[in-house]
């Protein structure tokens, strides 16, 4: 077994595993997960009826601002439509394997619906802002390639490494970013779509950690030992690139520095993002937090989280 | 010796998210999408499961339910471990993203109508975890969504012809006149809120062809013909959807259907769903020929001239 990076390379026919379907148990194993499978169905939000996005005040902000939260909002729509795939990537993964819990599938096929309602919110508070963005700034675009699909899919990756990366570790990053965007956001649609992200968020976080408890008491030292280079593998590609953190991207590159402008002054404005500064903090304390976790997990949180994390520093955002 | 492998090169294409317009570009789709996010339902509340009664039925009709809606549950399953291939395919040729989002909400309520058909199993005394030995020998081997979605050489339209427009819309058809023939309370409510979510399955390809068709050539389109053909003539009328319909019918898969349709659980009985089947492939041909797909008639050993 390997880690996600090998599942990028081209160079031999892509290894998808066969399905063995039955016996097909669809009953409850995991009590707690059919739980939040069933909380999720009762509490899907919509954006037409939850969020007035006409009341975000447009006419008070000035170009400059209006476009920087734009691009913020369209960054969160790419992120959120690419978890869509990757939720239903990782769904047919867990079905191609013989004696996957039900209760966890069922949960990701939520997710792929609150990643769509997401995306959906996000894409139309943009154009709210003045204008969605289809593209990323010229030279950021490989931070959004991030091949989801083949990430799951892979047979060379083990499923329950990806889902302690993805489920346990991202999902708590991504938490953790999603509650610093809130505290700092003070127009109320923008805070209100964030919060309701945030509550889905954090239902498949523990979902995701729910899962994880189950299945690692199965793993002997070496597949242990597969988790937690996976986790290092996944942190690298996802967060410390700048894809899910913004605070991590390089602004020597092209476009680089206007991702970073654009959360800046967003912040500043209280319109749905966190400065770099905060997102930088919210990322190495949790993962902090998740050293201690991954080692209840029987896994070597230090090895996991050891990782450098501190972000360039920012600029002033004018 | 094993089957080859079927290609699924469409996982070698590179990820197209460099731009992405979620501007609505399929208004018809964006609208299903809405219409799915407002009216969700959950299983656990929309429901009446303490009215199942199953003391009311024989041991016979019983064991007959158990299977039939095991049946139905393994059905639904194949949506969730199959037809998710079609947001790769969505997401990997960058088609509309309109379909992305529809897309998720479909799977989610495929596994709502999984859920809800083991539980009604269960209600009737035990879901089963398999089909007998024989079916699943008569299964071995078939090519299921999953390999022909990820097959490039096969359009993702033609997919969506034969699978979509044809097969699910004889399933919608045949709901249909199943909640008004289902006397049991929660067996007619299962199949109330599975048309719910069906209906949108249909016409979400029925609009996306529509959408496509004028950008698509004569031989795409003739291509998506044959898929419609095919389906209706040597999967639909053959019998691997409504076991009556087969030339050979497999007693027993018949008298499960009998005895399940006599009781009020579901289930078909040939004279009750062949007027339906015949309507079905009719409205399919009158829906196609909007699209300029001109499709034959066929022949039936039961059912004649269709």
């Amino acid at each position: 077994m390997t880690t996600e990076s090998v599942t990028l390379s081209r160079d031999e026919p892509f290894p998808l595993p066969t399905e063995r379907r039955y016996p097909l148990d669809l009953s409850t194993r995991i009590p707690e997960l059919r739980r939040l499978y069933h909380e999720s169905n009762a509490s899907i939000w919509n954006v037409a009826d939850d969020l007035d996005i006409t009341a975000i005040d447009v006419d008070r902000l000035d170009d400059q601002t209006r476009a920087a939260a734009a691009l913020s909002w369209s960054r969160r729509a790419w992120l959120s439509f690419a978890d869509i795939s990757e939720s239903e990537a990782a769904l047919v993964r867990s079905c191609l394997e013989l004696d996957r819990e039900a209760d966890f599938k069922f949960v990701l096929a939520t997710r792929g619906t609150e990643r769509a309602v997401a995306a959906d919110a996000c894409h139309r508070i943009a154009q709210r802002l003045g204008g969605y963005r289809a593209t990323p700034p010229e030279g950021t675009e490989a931070l959004f390639t991030a091949e989801p699909i083949r990430r799951a899919l892979d047979e060379r990756v083990d499923f329950d490494a990806y889902v302690v990366a993805h489920f346990v570790v991202l999902a708590t990053i991504d938490r953790a970013l999603l509650e610093t965007a809130v505290a700092a956001t003070t127009d109320a649609t923008c805070r209100g779509a964030l919060e309701r992200i945030l509550v889905d968020i954090e239902r498949q976080e523990t979902a995701g950690r729910i899962y994880a408890e189950a299945r690692l008491d199965r793993l002997d030292d070496d597949a242990r030992a597969t988790v937690t280079a996976n986790v290092v593998d996944v942190v690298r590609l996802d967060v410390l690139s700048g894809r899910r953190c913004v605070a991590f991207v390089d602004e020597d590159i092209a476009g680089g520095a206007e991702l970073r402008m654009a959360e800046e002054l967003t912040a500043h404005a209280g319109l749905g993002a966190a400065t770099l500064v905060a997102q930088g903090e919210a990322v190495t304390a949790a993962l902090a937090a998740l050293h201690a976790d991954l080692d209840r997990l029987g896994l070597d949180g230090g090895a996991a989280t050891s990782i450098e994390t501190a972000p360039a520093s920012p600029r002033s955002p004018r | 010796m094993t089957a080859p492998t079927p290609p699924h090169d469409v996982l070698e294409l590179p990820d197209h998210h460099v731009s992405l317009d979620l501007g609505e570009t399929v208004p018809a789709i964006r609208r299903m999408y809405r219409a799915a996010v407002k009216t969700a339902w959950d299983p656990e509340t929309a429901i009446p499961w303490d009215e199942v009664n199953p003391e009311q039925y024989s041991p016979e009709v019983i064991e007959a339910a158990r299977v039939y809606w095991s049946r139905r549950a393994w059905g639904e399953y194949g949506a969730i471990s199959e037809s998710p291939a079609m947001q790769f395919r969505y997401v990997l040729e960058g088609r509309e993203p309109d379909l992305s989002l529809f897309w998720a909400l479909r799977t989610q309520e495929e596994v709502r109508h999984a859920e809800v058909c083991m539980r009604m199993a269960d209600a009737l005394g035990g879901y089963h975890l398999q089909p007998s030995d024989e079916e699943l020998k008569a299964i071995a081997g078939a090519l299921g969504t999953r390999a022909r979605v990820l097959d490039r050489s096969r359009p993702l339209e033609v997919t969506i012809a034969g699978l979509v427009c044809v097969a699910e819309t004889v399933v919608y058809d045949v709901f249909l006149e199943l909640v008004r023939a289902a006397t049991n309370p929660v067996a007619k409510q299962i199949f109330r809120l599975i048309l719910r979510d069906e209906v949108r399955h249909c016409d979400f390809g029925w609009e996306y062809l529509a959408h496509r068709a004028p950008q698509m050539s004569a031989d795409e389109l003739e291509d998506c013909r044959q898929a419609m053909i095919s389906m209706i003539r040597d999967v639909e009328l053959a019998g691997y959807r409504s076991a009556w319909l087969a030339v050979d019918p497999t007693p027993e898969e018949v008298a499960v259907d009998e005895l399940v349709f006599d009781a009020g659980l579901g289930g078909v009985r040939a004279e009750w769903e062949g007027p339906i089947v015949v309507a079905s492939i009719r409205a399919i041909r009158g829906r196609a020929a909007g699209l300029g797909l001109e499709l034959p008639t066929f022949q039936h050993h039961l059912l004649g001239e269709i």
